[in-house]
């Protein structure tokens, strides 16, 4: 019992030093890069904060994350590494732009829930298939789910820039989605829409089914264990493509949240580290949805933080990426070694 | 589990607080930058990408500063919007919203697009897009360079170069277009501005027309100019941003020709690049940011700027230039060049 709270601790204690060592790093850089470093500051953290409309574009920004999140969360819980989160969110809002543009006509009512049916498919179908192989090959899911959606990317591109581009317009992007397709706003002048209402609900139902369901509780204990799984009378191999097309089905969803709730259009490119950064946010939850949520909102607050700092002071919006990726590197060391260790005591055992 | 969990809220959580408690520790102290009724001119410079290895926005950025240090207790910031297009109009909203520039300027057919909503968002905000076109909004006056009349001068040369006996040039009669994306500007004035040039020389040539798909990829563009290469096309136009280092080093191979849009770029490839056409961007620049300082510009309006105007030049003053062109093919191309410039041949830039 003690050494179970020892090793919470450390796992939390864990958590604190590494955002405490990246927030530091930033710090530094700003003492390095700005020749303002106190305005610098005030700017990064006081920015997203300034008025409604940084605020809003902040939470904007952590809805799809929040969504990325809890697919990589579903993957991970289940042992089920997810690395083609960045091509399933691609796919996602290519499947719902394509819905929405050949269905121009369709009430919201029934467009909107119908796009965003194409893009949980999409999604799924994507990360379903390194399911599948895995299921009948015991392909490494690590390796496909990445080789697949690099490979998608591509693809996506292609028919963005391609047969959907719009001819009249000078930038890599799509036609406009008809209006009735678009997301309420709820915090003009900010992009926030009424998703985050409903990505907050899936993030308790995605708990509740987690912890309090018997399908949950084994794929969970498939995660934990699939030996021990399997004694205890689990089909393990179900567990294989379950969580991956539940992954894979919220990166989809993300995709077409990201655009028909901001730009309206697909613009070439638009995940934008999406499906990665979706990693480093359930890594930071440990994998529990509802930690999802200010896991998710922490990043959004760098970015948005960044953004600021650039546009009121004197650095440039990279140091934002540097920060989340000391985040992303240390948490991942931190779970990496979460992983020997479970490994080693399971041998010891 | 329960103790780690509630441990990690309550450092995320935190974090977040720390924002507003910074706003009011640092209170009134920090508000040098709220909007003043008397406040002096601040310029607002918007580059849509980045400023490093775009000449273009080089010269956007050089031409604001030099009005900029001639006016002292005016100011001026640089935004670069990076490269995710997706994210332009959320980051120009950013900067607006500040509410602390008098004026933004920008550059890029694009971002009278991109800048619509934000416009109807900020309607006290004002609006100068150089390289773009929009008409008749009360917020904003733009500045478009005729680029059918530097594409001709591009196409002229490229036709001369295709029917030449220069060491290369072959008997067909075909030239190519390397492009990083179609956008209207291209479509309808840089494209047929350079078809329309070469078929000038001879109406039998024929342009071969290919797509990258982004402004970066050099093994891509590469990859085309090959392929174009082996079709039989010794002249090709590239207008590809970074992914034009591609189709230089194919040309260098192959003993081929490139031309180049927009600004000087013949030391890039000596030998290679036969002919490039430039904007005076940062005289442009220089000249509306100076007005918009004294009140002078005319919001509402769009303004066309041609060879004639001194804002378009084909750059004939190059050694490159002169060391890869021979000089009756330079000659040829100084009667064209000659032609434009005094308006004696006009290249009206179609409605976009």
């Amino acid at each position: 019992m003690r050494d179970t709270s020892s090793s919470k601790f450390a796992a939390a204690a864990g958590l604190g030093i590494t955002l405490g060592a990246a927030f530091l790093i930033m710090l530094l850089m700003i003492l390095i890069m700005s020749e303002t470093p106190g305005k610098t500051i005030y700017f990064f953290f006081a920015g997203p904060w300034a008025n409604t409309y940084y605020l809003g574009n902040m939470l904007n920004a952590a809805v799809p994350l929040m969504l990325t999140g809890l697919g990589i969360s579903f993957a991970f819980r289940a042992s089920m590494f997810n690395l083609g989160g960045e091509g399933q969110v691609y796919i996602g809002g290519l499947a719902a732009a394509s819905l929405a543009l050949a269905l121009p006509g369709l009430p919201g009512i029934l467009g909107i829930p119908l796009a965003l049916a194409a893009a949980v498919g999409a999604g799924a179908v994507i990360a379903g298939l390194s399911g599948l192989f895995k299921y009948k090959w015991r392909t490494d899911e690590l390796i496909s789910t990445f080789l697949i959606s690099n490979a998608l990317i591509y693809i996506v591109d292609n028919i963005i820039t391609g047969v959907l581009q719009d001819p009249e317009s000078n930038l890599l992007v799509t036609r406009k989605i008809a209006v009735q397709y678009w997301f309420t706003r709820i915090m003009r002048p900010s992009n926030l829409d009424i998703s985050i209402f409903f990505v907050i609900l899936l993030a308790v139902i995605a708990y509740f089914y987690l912890y309090k369901t018997h399908q949950g509780y084994e794929m969970r204990m498939c995660g934990l264990d699939p030996e021990f799984a399997r004694y205890g009378g689990v089909n393990v191999r179900t567990y294989f493509l379950l969580p991956l097309l539940i992954s894979g089905g919220l990166h989809g969803l993300a995709g077409a949240v990201s655009f028909m709730g901001t730009q309206h259009m697909l613009f070439k490119g638009f995940s934008g580290g999406m499906g990665w950064n979706g990693i480093a946010v359930a890594l930071i939850a440990r994998n529990n949805p509802l930690a999802v949520i200010p896991a998710a909102l922490f990043f959004a607050y760098i970015e948005a933080g960044a953004k600021s700092a650039m546009i009121n002071a004197d650095v440039t919006i990279e140091i934002a990426a540097v920060v989340q990726a000391v985040v992303f590197y240390l948490i991942t060391a931190q779970a990496l070694y979460s992983w020997i260790d479970r490994k080693h005591r399971r041998r010891s055992a | 589990m329960k103790h780690s969990r509630l441990f990690s809220w309550i450092i995320i959580t935190s974090l977040l607080l720390a924002g507003p408690a910074l706003i009011f520790s640092a209170g009134s102290g920090e508000s040098a930058d709220s909007p003043k009724a008397d406040k002096p001119f601040s310029l607002a410079v918007i580059v849509p990408g980045v400023t490093a290895g775009s000449p273009i926005y080089e010269q956007l950025v050089e031409g604001a500063r030099k009005a900029i240090d001639e006016n002292p207790g005016t100011s001026m910031k640089v935004v670069e919007l990076g490269f995710n297009q997706a994210e332009w109009a959320e980051k120009l909203t950013s900067v607006v919203a500040t509410g602390i520039y008098d004026v933004v300027i920008t550059s890029n057919p694009s971002m009278p697009f991109v800048s619509m909503e934000v416009a109807e968002q900020f309607p006290d905000q004002k609006f100068i897009f150089v390289d773009g076109y929009i008409d008749g909004h009360p917020q904003m006056a733009s500045y478009l360079y005729n680029q059918v009349e530097q594409s001709y001068m591009l196409g002229h040369l490229a036709g001369l170069i295709t029917t030449s006996s220069m060491k290369g040039a072959n008997p067909s009669l075909k030239i190519g277009m390397i492009v990083a994306q179609e956008y209207p500007a291209l479509n309808k004035m840089i494209i047929p501005g350079f078809e329309m040039g070469a078929k000038a020389v001879n109406s039998g040539i024929t342009l071969d027309y290919r797509v990258v798909g982004n402004w970066y990829d050099a093994g891509k563009a590469g990859e085309l100019a090959k392929s174009m290469v082996d079709a039989e096309v010794d002249v090709i136009g590239v207008v590809a941003g970074g992914a034009a280092a591609g189709v230089f080093e194919v040309a260098k191979l192959r003993n081929k020709y490139v031309m180049y849009w927009d600004d000087n770029a013949y030391a890039q490839a000596p030998g290679v690049i036969a002919g490039c056409g430039a904007l005076k961007q940062a005289k442009l620049v220089y000249e509306v940011v100076t007005d918009a300082l004294n009140g002078n510009i005319v919001y509402g309006t769009a303004r066309v700027l041609s060879a004639a105007d001194g804002y378009i030049e084909f750059i004939t003053d190059d050694p490159n230039y002169r060391a890869t062109v021979p000089e009756s093919v330079r000659e040829k191309q100084q009667t064209v060049i000659n032609a434009i410039v005094s308006g004696e041949l006009v290249l009206e830039a179609p409605e976009l």
